[in-house]
């Protein structure tokens, strides 16, 4: 069998073996699984809830916060990555700042933005600017130091010039960092956006769906299982289907690999 | 014919080798009172046919914490000719390399004036093509697209017309059929022969070559040496060509420069007046690398104790 179909019938397996386990436990009534639902009621109030639209509606709302935020984090972050790069003046008076808003968790951000901007969208899209942009400034900043000296030489030797030796030189030969901290921007961002959500009352979404609204008692367990199945596949499906795939590529384009296979 | 062709070239070349070799393993203070090997054209060159000159250049590189730097070049004089295939020779830390850089561009001299066509070189420009010791391609464009990069930055024709020249000169290396290939599916060998095609393609007057073929093995390294050969009678270009190998300045060169460490300077300048295209087997090569490693030998052993004064040496 090829490696790679035998690498997804284990994962699949590993799958199958805890969703039986889950299943049998709860069915059984082992001890401690009282508060756990069974998992087929589980995906039954998945399937039922992304039937009649109501998860759809709450991961639409959702995502078009998140890209909201997150197009405005690259819109400040790629520029701002290649001006701290490229002025040192900035470079030392920004030094401080970058690392600081980077390392400190965006949720921090909610208490003064709910006084300033009260329970609203804005703040919920803030903190998922705030979440990503200082990844993808730092992500940027960092891919452009890399750049091999011989990539620029012979750039400029070739006439690329300016705005051109970015554009055709610097630029794609920092690509891979570059993604890499917009990987690591969106991952901050999904995390600071779903605290927020959890946490700021009166919108749509899938924060809200985990606070419960208008859920009888019985299925409240199910339900939180089944939008944390929501949250789960949609990173997933972001993860492999946009990042892996374009970083898949700029990294097969140069012969690297991803996960060190030829290695 | 070809026999007596080649003898005559295995004799013309038994006395280069004998110029090189005196001139390689006398000390500077004994080369000051031999009288200077007559550099020769088989054209005779006037002040118009100068194409790049170093004036008392001097090039210091910035030691760490004010220090006083390491003297890479001192007060070299230097003319390159219009047409001319000069090559650089001598060992590492000789400077041959700063005076590659300084032509491109890359650097400033400290001191001391680089022209180019009797202008200063304020950067570098597809007008003096740069061919590196590593290939230098760019990973994420494919052989095709890298070849056409320097067109594409003059905005030099139209897409197809610049595909067309990129195929032309790919041919020209012996690399059709690669065009679509990114660098990292192709071998060392060709790699540099893509690096070839690119500088050629810049349609430049001037070709920098550093080192560009030390890095390959013996027989691609002399198919390279044939194709440039041909390359240069084709299209007469000037080339600077930076090697540490004595055979592959033979080889290529119409005239060697021969350089010294300490700090690094120009000692020599040898004319190689053999006819082209030249074959590897009428070189004496062996006999030239025993020289060359003399010659190492000479420009390193009287530095290490003046390093260390605490310290002695014996070597």
């Amino acid at each position: 069998m090829a490696p790679k179909a035998r690498s997804a019938l284990v994962s699949v397996g590993a799958l199958a073996l805890v969703a039986l386990l889950w299943e049998a436990a709860t069915r059984l009534h082992l001890p401690g699984t009282g508060n756990l639902a069974p998992l087929s009621v589980v995906l039954a109030q998945f399937f039922t809830r992304l039937l009649d639209g109501s998860f759809i509606v709450a991961l639409f709302w959702t995502l078009l916060r998140m890209l909201g935020g997150y197009g405005v984090s690259l819109g400040i972050g790629l520029p701002l990555g290649i001006a701290l790069w490229r002025v040192k003046w900035l470079r030392d008076s920004f030094g401080l700042i970058v690392p600081g808003l980077h390392g400190m968790p965006a949720i921090v951000w909610l208490p003064l933005l709910s006084i300033w901007l009260g329970a609203s969208q804005a703040t919920v899209v803030v903190i998922v600017v705030l979440a990503s942009v200082m990844s993808i400034t730092r992500g940027t900043m960092d891919a452009l130091a890399q750049v091999p000296q011989l990539h620029t030489r012979a750039g400029r030797m070739l006439g690329a010039n300016g705005w051109r030796l970015y554009r055709f030189v610097l630029l794609p030969s920092a690509m891979p960092g570059i993604v890499a901290g917009m990987k690591q921007g969106w991952a901050f961002a999904w995390r600071g956006l779903l605290g927020a959500e959890l946490i700021v009352t009166g919108l749509t979404g899938v924060g809200p769906i985990l606070r419960l609204q208008g859920v009888s008692e019985g299925d409240r367990i199910a339900v939180l299982l089944a939008a944390m199945l929501l949250v789960c596949l949609f990173s997933v499906c972001v993860d492999r289907f946009v990042f892996e795939s374009i970083e898949g590529r700029l990294l097969k384009q140069r012969g690297l690999h991803p996960h060190g296979e030829a290695a | 014919m070809a026999d007596h062709r080649s003898t005559r070239e295995a004799l013309q070349s038994a006395g280069i080798e004998r110029r090189l070799e005196e001139a390689l393993t006398l000390e500077a203070h004994e080369l000051a009172g031999v009288p200077e090997v007559k550099v020769e054209h088989s054209v005779r060159r006037g002040e118009a046919d100068v194409l790049i000159e170093l004036a008392g250049v001097t090039q210091r590189y910035a030691g760490e914490g004010g220090r006083q730097g390491r003297v890479a070049l001192e007060a070299v004089n230097l003319r390159i000719f219009k047409g001319e295939f000069v090559c650089l020779v001598g060992p590492s830390g000789c400077g041959k390399s700063t005076i590659l850089n300084l032509i491109a561009g890359f650097m400033q001299p400290s001191e001391g004036r680089v022209l180019y066509k009797g202008r200063p070189i304020a950067g570098p420009g597809p007008d003096r093509a740069v061919m590196f010791q590593d290939h230098a391609l760019f990973p994420w464009l494919t052989v095709q697209r890298n070849v056409e990069f320097g067109l594409k930055m003059a905005n030099r024709h139209e897409r197809q017309i610049r595909k067309k020249v990129a195929r032309n000169y790919l041919a020209m290396v012996n690399m059709a059929g690669h065009e679509r290939e990114y660098p990292h599916q192709l071998s060392g060998g060709m790699r540099q022969r893509v690096a070839l095609a690119r500088s050629l393609a810049l349609e430049s007057d001037v070709l920098l070559m550093d080192e560009p073929f030390s890095a390959l093995d013996p027989t691609t390294r002399d198919m390279l040496h044939e194709q440039l050969q041909r390359i240069w009678m084709e299209t007469k270009k000037t080339i600077v060509f930076v090697t540490h190998s004595l055979k592959e300045a033979i080889r290529l060169a119409d005239r060697i420069v021969l350089m010294g460490t300490n700090p690094g300077r120009v000692r020599r300048e040898i004319a190689v007046d053999i006819a082209r295209p030249r074959e590897l087997n009428s070189l004496a090569l062996d006999e030239i690398n025993i020289v060359l490693r003399r010659e190492l030998q000479n420009e390193h052993r009287p530095q290490l104790p003046l390093e260390m004064p605490g310290l002695e040496f014996n070597i």
